[in-house]
C-alpha cells in the first residue's frame, strides 16, 4: 500500500530545546521538583547576571533571583506554554529589580547618612570593565577603576526605563524584539529608550571621563 | 537628509535597524557633516564602553547555594499550601463535631443507601409489549384475531400492524 511521506522542515536544535523545555514545564506543573530544578539550573546564571547588572549589588541580585524563581514556581499553573519561559522569567525578575530599586531610592532619600556612607564605600563599583586591549600599568589600573565607577554611577543615574533597556540591550545582549516582549512594549519604544539612554549616558560619562569624549 | 533626522535615527543607524537605503543616506550625510559624525562617534563610544563591561561568571558554590535556597523555599511554599488546604478542609469538617449534625448526616446517608437498594431490588425490566398485554384494548384485539385468523390468511399481518401502531401510540 502506498503511503505518502511528507518531509516537515524542522530546526533540530531549536525545536528540540523548545520541546524539551515545554515538557519540563508541563512536568513541573504536575509537581515534579526535578523538572523545576532543571529549569532553574538552565536560567539561573543568566537571571543572576541580569539582576546583578540591574542592581549593581551581588547580595540583592541573589535575593531577587531567588524571589523571582519562587514566584515562577507559585504561578506556574497560570503560565501558557505557547510563550517563552525565559521571557516570562525575565519579566518577573526585571519588575522585581525595578521595584527594589525604587524602594531603595526611597529609603536612601530618607536617610542622608546612609547615602553618604554608600558613596564613601563605593558600593556602585560592582561592575568591572574588561579593557584587555590596554596594557595594565598602575596608571591604567587606576584609570580602569575610575572607569568602572563612572559607568556604574552613570547607569545608576539613568531612569528605570532607560536603564532597563540599556542593560538588556548593551550589557546582556538581548535583541530589540526580545526586550519588547519582556517589557511588553513596541520595538519602536525600545529603540527610542535605548537612544535616549545612551545620549544620557554619554552626557553623564563625558563629565567624568574627559579623555574618552 | 537633515541633521535632526540623523540625530533621531542615530541608534537605528548604529544597530542597522533601519532600511538599507536609509543607512546609506545617513552614512553619506555623516561623511559631509562633522557635527553628526561626532555625535554618532560619541554614541558609538558609549556603546563600546558598555560592551566592554563584563561581570564575573556565577561562582559554582554560589550557584549551588542559590539552587538549594530556591529548593528549600519551594518546599516551604508547598508545605504552606498543604497546611492551608488542610485548614480549609478542617474548617468545613468541624460542622460534624456537633452530634446533631453528625447524626443527621449519618441518617441521610443511610436513607439514601436504603432507597437505592430498595429500588434495585423491586424494579423489574419492562418489555415493550408488556403494557399492551395487560390492557383491555389488547384483549379485544386478541379475541378479534382468534375469530378472523381461520378465515383470512392476511390476518396475522394485519394483527402485527395493529400491534405496531398500538406501540407507536403508547
Amino acid at each position: 500500500m502506498y503511503t505518502q511521506q511528507r518531509t516537515i522542515p524542522v530546526e533540530p536544535e531549536a525545536s528540540l530545546e523548545k520541546q524539551d523545555e515545554r515538557h519540563l514545564i508541563e512536568q513541573a506543573k504536575t509537581g515534579n521538583g526535578l523538572a523545576f530544578d532543571e529549569l532553574t539550573r538552565r536560567y539561573l546564571e543568566k537571571a543572576y547576571s541580569l539582576a546583578y547588572q540591574m542592581l549593581s549589588h551581588p547580595d540583592d541580585a541573589r535575593d531577587l533571583v531567588q524571589d523571582a524563581f519562587l514566584e515562577v514556581y507559585r504561578t506556574l499553573d497560570r503560565f501558557n506554554t505557547q510563550y517563552r519561559f525565559s521571557t516570562w522569567l525575565y519579566r518577573i525578575l526585571i519588575n522585581k529589580c525595578i521595584n527594589h530599586r525604587k524602594r531603595e531610592t526611597r529609603r536612601r532619600m530618607l536617610s542622608l547618612s546612609d547615602l553618604l556612607s554608600h558613596r564613601e564605600n563605593g558600593e556602585a563599583t560592582a561592575l568591572s570593565v574588561d579593557l584587555r586591549a590596554h596594557p595594565k600599568t598602575p596608571h591604567d589600573l587606576l584609570e580602569q577603576d575610575e572607569l568602572q565607577r563612572a559607568i556604574a554611577d552613570a547607569l545608576n543615574a539613568l531612569s528605570e526605563r532607560h536603564r532597563t533597556v540599556v542593560v538588556l540591550f548593551d550589557l546582556e545582549g538581548f535583541s530589540h524584539k526580545q526586550i519588547a516582549e519582556i517589557l511588553r512594549c513596541p520595538e519602536g519604544t525600545v529603540m527610542s529608550r535605548l537612544h535616549h539612554g545612551r545620549l544620557k549616558l554619554k552626557s553623564l560619562l563625558s563629565k567624568r571621563l574627559k579623555g574618552y569624549f | 537628509m537633515t541633521c535632526s533626522h540623523v540625530q533621531r535615527q542615530m541608534t537605528l543607524y548604529l544597530e542597522r535597524a533601519c532600511p538599507a537605503d536609509e543607512i546609506a543616506a545617513i552614512a553619506y550625510h555623516i561623511e559631509s557633516c562633522p557635527a553628526c559624525a561626532g555625535a554618532v562617534a560619541d554614541v558609538q563610544r558609549v556603546k563600546t564602553l558598555l560592551q566592554a563591561v563584563r561581570i564575573p561568571p556565577l561562582d559554582p558554590s554560589l550557584q549551588s547555594a542559590m539552587m538549594t535556597a530556591i529548593r528549600e523555599q519551594r518546599a516551604r511554599t508547598r508545605m504552606i499550601r498543604l497546611s492551608a488546604h488542610r485548614a480549609w478542609l478542617g474548617d468545613r469538617l468541624t460542622v460534624f463535631h456537633r452530634p446533631l449534625y453528625a447524626i443527621s448526616a449519618a441518617a441521610a446517608v443511610v436513607i439514601a443507601g436504603a432507597t437505592v437498594v430498595w429500588y434495585l431490588l423491586t424494579s423489574q425490566p419492562t418489555t415493550l409489549t408488556q403494557g399492551m398485554r395487560e390492557g383491555e384494548e389488547m384483549r379485544f384485539y386478541l379475541k378479534e384475531h382468534a375469530l378472523v385468523a381461520d378465515q383470512n390468511v392476511f390476518s396475522n399481518g394485519a394483527f402485527g400492524s395493529v400491534l405496531v401502531s398500538n406501540v407507536k401510540k403508547k
